[in-house]
């Protein structure tokens, strides 16, 4: 068990090593954040001072290792733009982007989770197809699409809503919609599946057969065991979570990680985007962990070597 | 309306009287008239798909909604379907216990086969907790586990396929039922594990007094077993009679086929039946066996012959050649039937 962790938690600190390394290089190939930051019309004098205080004129190489020096202390560099802590900056933004992503994530399961079991415990009755059809529209319609619908409808037609921002706890009403939707719609989906196969199973006959009462055997019997792939999908949904901020918060000015992201990548922000990339990996690399040791709690048959 | 279909002159357990099952598809079970006497052991035999699972499902409420159900099954002089689905829900694993053909599936993956067996105690005499753990363990120990202890905490995948349906029959047994029915109960097993089940269900049902169904295609497995013989063809019971009476002067040729084809009982070389069982939308005409009977004449396929007793007591047949002394003479020409 120790051993397969240990090989776990090295493969991730790999990936997301691999993941630092290939942004690191491709964001000071591509362009230059002189020239970005400072503007094109800048004096050649202001350039080689920008290059020299951030260390630019030295080879590439010789930057990456320093910068990873810094980053097994936990120093994940300045702004280039404002001269503040990178990670301070990037951990300010995530508090509000998960203002909206929590909240939306919570609704999503719930949502998600209840339509598909009523949905596969009806399966094939009016109140299945419905369910279905409106899951099959939620995940047809893009997360952009729907945000903007909901904006016209809510924010100009009707002028209930604000159409963006965090001012007060009605701008979070749009875009906690959006993403739940979303959310919810794949959710049904994959639990209405999951449900239905595991109800197919002998082994729910004989729940019944020992004298529990269908509801008894749907909770006992069925739950648990559909609970093992939609609990896996949940997990991945966590781990995209950060990396899918980008969109709604465009859509609807959230200020969190995702606009930090489109800003900090347009003016070429280096530490910035990186501690972004960095936190972003590692999310994702620690829900499939997660995901993987649930998956040995949930389901003994996956458990190995036994007790 | 009570005829006697066997069972003892005393009140059944449990009996079916013109007892129907249809499904969108056609009606699977189509008049069965049986009953099973307290502490009997009767047999089902069939081919594939002749309607013995769904009889036993569809009594004990255990088929989906698309069944149809008609007739009556009664239990201890009650009617099934009649009982509202919550007080027959707890008849079921309870007074009424059923086991399953493939063990491996019929317990739940992700459950302690332990725990699996003390929901029927918590469900059926409220014990718990510690109780539940000792009782668990004296019907491991009952049903032959060996290492029970152990075994109660492990999972089904742990188990041979052998050692979970013990567990299923403990299962069975925890509710102190009075029937148990037994579908296929071995078949998913290899030949040596068979003997041993079954002569656990043998053992059990003498010792603990309760009625067993043996539901099987296995002519020689039900034989052995069992008092009785029921003999099920397309949805309908075609030949009931005590064992020995049976398999001694088999009445209706179906029965005959089946222990012409039965590797134990015939005489010479197997003699397969030809043709296979009748799909439930394809029922022919007539005595739903006619098409495939080596002595059908053109009236077979008029009506349906009804079960009417056939000279021995308890020994009923469905077939227009077997009563009287048309059955010893039926006998007579399958013995000299071309293979
Ligand atoms: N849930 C169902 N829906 C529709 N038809 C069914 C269903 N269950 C069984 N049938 C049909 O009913 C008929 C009888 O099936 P049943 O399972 O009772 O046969 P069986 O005698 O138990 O055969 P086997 O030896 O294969 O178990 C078959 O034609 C089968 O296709
Ligand atoms: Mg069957």
């Amino acid at each position: 068990m120790t051993a397969f962790l240990l090989r776990r938690v090295l493969r991730a600190l790999l990936t997301i090593l691999i993941v630092v390394a290939a942004a690191f290089v491709a964001l000071r190939t591509t362009s230059d954040p002189a020239i970005v930051v400072l503007g094109p019309d800048a004096p050649p004098e202001a350039i080689a001072a920008f290059h020299e205080a951030w260390g630019l004129d030295r080879p590439l190489w010789v930057q990456f290792g320093s910068y990873m020096r810094d980053l097994v202390h936990g120093n994940f560099g300045k702004s280039m733009l404002d001269g503040q802590d990178a990670l301070e900056k990037v951990l300010d933004r995530v508090a509000v982007t998960l203002q909206i992503m929590v909240p939306a994530l919570v609704l999503g399961i719930m949502a998600g989770v209840g339509a598909g079991t009523v949905a596969a415990l009806n399966r094939g009755r009016p109140l299945d197809r419905l369910m279905m059809l409106g899951a099959v529209s939620g995940f047809a319609v893009p997360g952009f699409v729907l945000g903007l619908v909901l904006v016209l409808v809510f924010a100009v037609t009707l002028q209930w809503l604000p159409s963006g921002g965090n001012d007060s706890w009605k701008g979070t009403l749009l875009p906690v919609l959006t993403l739940a939707t979303g959310w919810a719609a794949i959710l049904a989906r994959f639990t209405r599946s999951a449900m239905i196969e595991v109800l197919d199973q002998p082994y729910i006959r004989t729940g019944s057969a020992k004298g529990l009462i269908w509801r008894e055997v749907v909770i006992r019997h069925a739950m648990p065991n559909a609970a093992i792939p939609v609990v896996t999908m949940i997990g991945f949904m966590v781990g995209g979570l950060l990396a899918g901020a980008v969109v709604t918060e465009s859509v609807f000015s959230w200020p969190g990680l995702g606009q930090l992201i489109v800003t900090s990548v347009s003016s070429r922000d280096v530490a910035v985007v990186q501690c972004v990339l960095v936190l972003v990996a590692a999310t994702m690399v620690m829900s499939n962990m997660i995901v993987d040791l649930l998956y040995g709690w949930l389901d003994p048959r996956m458990r190995e070597g036994g007790r | 309306m009570a005829a006697d279909h066997g069972g003892g002159a005393a009140a059944p357990l449990l009996a079916f009287d013109g007892f129907r099952v249809g499904f969108p598809r056609g009606p699977a079970v189509r008049g069965i008239d049986l009953a099973v006497g307290r502490g009997e052991a009767l047999g089902i035999v069939g081919e594939s798909g002749s309607g013995k699972s769904v009889t036993w499902l569809a009594a004990l409420g255990l088929l989906g909604g698309s069944a149809r159900i008609s007739g009556r099954a009664t239990f201890d002089g009650q009617d099934l379907a009649a009982m509202a689905p919550d007080r027959l829900a707890r008849l079921r694993g309870g007074r009424i216990a059923m086991i399953f053909q493939d063990p491996m599936s019929a317990l739940n993956p992700v459950k302690r086969v332990g725990s699996q067996v003390a929901e029927v105690l918590k469900l059926h005499r409220g014990l718990a907790g510690r109780a539940a753990r000792a009782e668990t363990r004296r019907l491991f120990d009952q049903v032959g586990i060996p290492d029970a202890a152990r075994r109660t905490e492990l999972y089904p995948h742990e188990l041979s396929g052998g050692q979970n349906q013990r567990v299923a029959i403990a299962m069975a047994l925890a509710g102190h039922p009075d029937l148990l029915v037994a579908d296929e109960p071995t078949t998913a097993l290899d030949v040596t594990i068979q003997a041993q089940i079954l002569t656990l269900l043998d053992d059990l049902r003498r010792d603990l007094g309760m009625a067993l169904v043996l539901i099987s295609h296995d002519l020689s497995v039900v034989g052995e077993l069992c008092d009785r013989i029921a003999v099920c063809y397309a949805g309908r019971i075609v030949e009931t009679a005590p064992v020995a009476q049976l398999l001694r002067a088999p009445a209706h040729p179906y029965t005959q086929g089946l222990i012409g084809a039965a590797p134990r009982f015939g005489a010479r070389a197997l003699v397969p039946i030809p043709g296979q069982v009748p799909e439930p939308w394809n029922m022919p005409p007539g005595c739903a066996f006619a098409p495939r009977c080596l002595h059908a004449r053109a009236d077979c396929a008029a009506a349906e012959p009804p079960l009417v007793p056939v000279g021995d007591p308890g020994h009923l047949s469905a077939c227009l050649l077997s009563g009287g002394t048309g059955a010893a003479a039926l006998r007579e020409e399958t013995r000299h039937a071309p293979a």
